[in-house]
């Protein structure tokens, strides 16, 4: 990068948008202003983080973070003054986002309809929150910094009335066969068509009228089209009448198209001097994993996959590469490092540094709270608070006789959202794993809700993870009989059995588990993890082919397949499956190592030691590694050797940490997701 | 007597309002209150509270009866009371310490349940609800505010009362404001009070 020119970054946010409904649009020439982008640029997988929940995923996007660090926890929250919940706000995130962190380095950021913006805070440049594009006239202004611009945005918001009949024409072409006054669902449509266009017409707006160095646009639309129309794209859908799929199988193509439309607009605003990342905060199925539509109603979150997409262009950026390993928590350490600033140690992801048309170190500092905050436009301290625990306050000062308590049916909404919350900050925890810290949030729900399911198993895996073999046991004992035969039960026992040296019990538990096992990959993940255990290679192998059938984007499958091969001493074989693992995540420790391993058996010892320093560097058991390293760089480089041999002796003393990336997939969702 | 304005003494619970409120009613002002709420040992003498108030957030008809009178009011309260009217405030200051254990001693012997926080994020909400409080005051002109230390009130009551009286533009009998203080009720304390200086 040439730091005497002055770089912009657009970065596009499409809710749950997917290659594989992508790819063969961009096949027929449907996609165009992507493809442009695409044969310019880069494109990669970009894996999400549990919980799959959109607020805390761009929360993530923004911020580098996981929920535990940002504080968004869910779509609503508890109002401060306890009357009620409301859509999440920006005052209960807990650090600084990429506009903050831009203001005060005197940068500019032109944000528009970002999740958990509002109300807005009062950032070098414009913030349009999200709840600008759904408040009420008398209210936008408040959805707006700096407010003298409201005026000139309302102006410019789409009104679901304004969508006309043949505008939606291209979403359903037998529009006019609808009977409009039983089925609502064009109208739906034409609400969400609305939005998305309000979102385009404030950015193209802004985009021109105000200056930027980050321009961030979000736009929902992709995923709430999803799901409202996904079950009717083709193919047909058991449960789908054939004049549903004949009206509606159109919407989710017309749904991108209309995207791809809006991003060749926005891209005709910038100049050679922007990069431009377009990312999703995860997939969306879209062919034979979709769920039936009754099931994906009740359960949405399960239509969610755990891969979205990363898309990259601009001067910095390399042309016609990909990019492997990315995780939604590496945009932000991106903008930061093509912006030209330092990456704060705090944040959880990294800078794409690998597709950067030229080698740069990015600066790191130990993190940006606390940094230049009154230049940062946060909200004021007094504003900014937990809204769990603002509502807790509320409640005792309700229960003192002060004020008149809400309604019951509020008390009731108010607990269970600070619950639901409560939960989704668990699932992030264990999802890192941060084990010790969940465990008192999950103890604090058990007392609240003694049978929840749920937390009862959460609890005795996270137990089980410290240690905690008979308090773990205690509780699975708890468990009634139908809970305890399930699946996810007997392969805690079998850990549980394991632990305490009792191999055959274990084994009794996994059959047991393998016998009961519903069809789900996370499932099929921890029984093959469980089989190698015991060496039971050929079991484990099944097992981890069946999880990809049903979910072939699956690392933790792929790295278990590559345990059998390097059991087996089949080097190429593993080699292979680790590096399509580490493809899928880069943040993957174990996968490295079992790479390593089968690149030093497969006589490659250079490559070899790149695996092995990539999992040292992620953290994984580095004693182990540091003695592979002190073999491989004996031959080459004597000097080295003998620094991972000290290295060696200063760890030996220490305890040892196992880095274990499978379980934790398979913990970070609530059994039968 | 005070002019026609409304006087609202507020503050945290537990943070001295229902004193001030004798005080107050000691020194000869008329207090809207209705007697509901009975004394007991946690307010020996009484609350002097109004039920209706309580109810701010949807219903503000107990304001047509509060003209030249004083009335509690919660701080989470404030905001929803009209800005077009003349109001003083009182508004009482105790270390949140002290207001925390209160509570939770008066919570405990009740059988309710108080907030599963810990003192110090307990604290830290309510620091933030002060300061809400203490802004949407400063940004109301109509609200004029004298601000009140409870050790203060305890340990000096006749300056205080004074005090009071000029904020009130009244004719309070300030030496009977004063001996309605009893000191022996202010029981979590940190430490005794310093001199005032």
């Amino acid at each position: 990068m040439n730091p005497s020119r002055k770089r912009k970054v657009l970065l596009i946010g499409w809710d749950s948008a997917d290659w594989e409904m992508i790819d063969p649009l961009l096949q027929k020439g449907q996609m165009p202003a992507l493809a442009q982008l695409l044969t310019s640029g880069v494109r990669g997988n970009l894996a999400t983080i549990q919980p799959v929940l959109s607020p805390m995923l761009w929360t993530s996007i923004a911020t580098g973070k996981r929920a535990d660090k940002h504080g968004i926890c869910g779509f609503t929250e508890p109002l401060p003054d306890g009357t009620g919940i409301g859509p999440v706000r920006s005052t209960s995130r807990k650090c600084k986002a990429i506009w903050n962190i831009l203001s005060q380095n005197g940068l500019k950021s032109n944000i528009v309809g970002w999740f958990a913006t509002d109300p807005p805070e009062p950032i070098n440049g414009v913030m349009v929150t999200d709840q600008f594009l759904i408040a009420p006239e008398d209210k936008i202004a408040k959805s707006v910094h700096p407010p003298e611009l409201a005026d000139t945005l309302t102006a410019l918001r789409v009104p679901p009335t304004s969508i006309m009949g043949d505008d939606l024409l291209a979403f359903i072409p037998r529009l006019k066969e609808v009977d409009l006054k039983t089925d609502k669902r064009p109208v739906k449509l034409a609400r969400r068509l609305a939005k998305a266009a309000s979102v385009q017409a404030v950015a193209t707006a802004l985009i021109q009228s105000e200056p930027w160095d980050l321009m961030a646009v979000y736009f929902d639309a992709i995923d709430q089209f999803g799901h409202e129309f996904m079950s009717y794209h083709p193919p047909r859908m058991p449960g789908i009448t054939e004049q549903d799929f004949e009206f509606y199988q159109h919407v989710m193509t017309g749904c991108y198209r209309f995207h791809d439309m809006m991003l060749h607009v926005l891209l005709q605003y910038i100049d050679d001097q922007t990069n431009v990342i377009l990312v999703s905060d995860h997939g969306y199925e879209c062919g034979h994993r979709r769920l039936p539509p009754e099931v994906a109603k009740k359960n949405p979150e399960g239509c969610h996959r755990g891969f979205g997409i990363a898309c990259l262009k601009g001067p910095d950026i390399k042309e016609n590469e990909r990019l492997y390993g990315a995780t939604i928590l590496d945009v932000t350490p991106t903008i930061l490092a093509l912006l030209g600033l330092p990456v704060g140690g705090d944040m959880d992801g990294r800078p794409w540094l690998e597709v950067f048309r030229q080698e740069i170190k990015p600066e790191r500092i130990f993190g940006w709270e606390g940094l230049g905050d009154s230049k940062a436009g946060l909200h004021k301290s007094e504003i900014r608070q937990d809204p769990a625990e603002a509502a807790q306050a509320v409640a005792q000062l309700v229960e003192l006789g002060y004020i008149a308590p809400p309604g019951k049916d509020v008390q009731e909404t108010i607990q269970n959202t600070i619950r639901c919350n409560k939960i989704s900050l668990v699932r992030a925890m264990i999802d890192t794993p941060r084990m010790a810290q969940a465990v008192p949030l999950l103890r604090e729900l058990m007392a609240e809700k003694k049978e929840d399911e749920w937390c009862v198993l959460t609890l005795a895996r996270c137990l089980h993870g410290l240690g905690q073999l008979k308090e773990a046991r205690l509780l699975l004992e708890t468990t009634p009989p139908e809970v305890k035969h399930s699946a996810q039960v007997q392969l805690l026992l079998a850990d549980l059995a394991l632990a305490e040296g009792n191999r055959d019990q274990a084994i009794s538990h996994v059959e047991a588990a393998n016998a009961n096992a519903f069809s789900h990959h996370l499932l099929f993940n921890q029984i093959g993890r469980a089989f190698l255990q015991f060496a039971r290679w050929q079991e484990a192998a099944d097992a981890f082919r069946k999880s990809l059938e049903t979910e072939p984007d699956n690392p933790a499958a792929l790295d278990g397949l590559a345990s059998v091969h390097l059991a087996k001493g089949e080097w190429e074989s593993a080699v292979e499956k680790s590096l399509e693992a580490v493809g899928l995540v880069h943040f993957y420790p174990e996968a490295h190592f079992h790479l390593a391993v089968a690149l030093e058996g497969s006589g490659r010892p250079r490559e070899a030691i790149a695996a092995y320093e990539t999992a040292l560097g992620l953290g994984y058991q580095p004693a182990l590694l540091h003695r592979h390293l002190v073999e491989l760089f004996k031959p080459i480089d004597a000097q080295k050797s003998e620094e991972h041999k000290r290295a060696c002796i200063r760890l030996r003393q220490q305890p040892m940490f196992r880095a274990d990336f499978k379980s934790n997939l398979a913990e970070g969702q609530p059994p039968g997701a | 007597m005070p002019g026609n304005f409304i006087t609202i003494v507020s503050g945290l619970p537990r943070s001295g309002t229902s004193l001030m409120m004798q005080m107050l009613q000691a020194g000869g002002m008329r207090l809207l209150t209705d007697g509901q709420r009975a004394p007991d040992d946690h307010n020996p003498r009484g609350y002097f509270e109004h039920e209706s108030v309580k109810h701010s957030r949807n219903d503000l008809s107990w304001l047509n009866e509060a003209g030249g009178k004083a009335v509690k009011v919660i701080h989470l309260l404030l905001p929803h009371l009209p800005t077009d009217r003349d109001c003083r405030v009182i508004f009482m200051l105790r270390d949140l310490q002290e207001v925390i254990v209160s509570q939770r001693v008066m919570l405990k012997q009740q059988g309710r349940p108080a907030a599963t926080l810990t003192d110090a994020a307990l604290a830290g909400v309510f620091e933030k609800q002060l300061a809400t409080a203490h802004q949407w005051l400063a940004n109301h002109p109509n609200f004029r505010v004298l601000y009140i230390n409870y050790r203060d009130a305890i340990g000096h009551p006749l300056e205080v009362a004074g005090e009071i009286n000029r904020f009130l533009t009244g004719n309070l009998r300030v030496a009977d404001m004063a001996a309605a203080v009893d000191p022996a009720l202010y029981r979590q304390r940190k430490s005794m009070p310093a001199d005032r200086s």
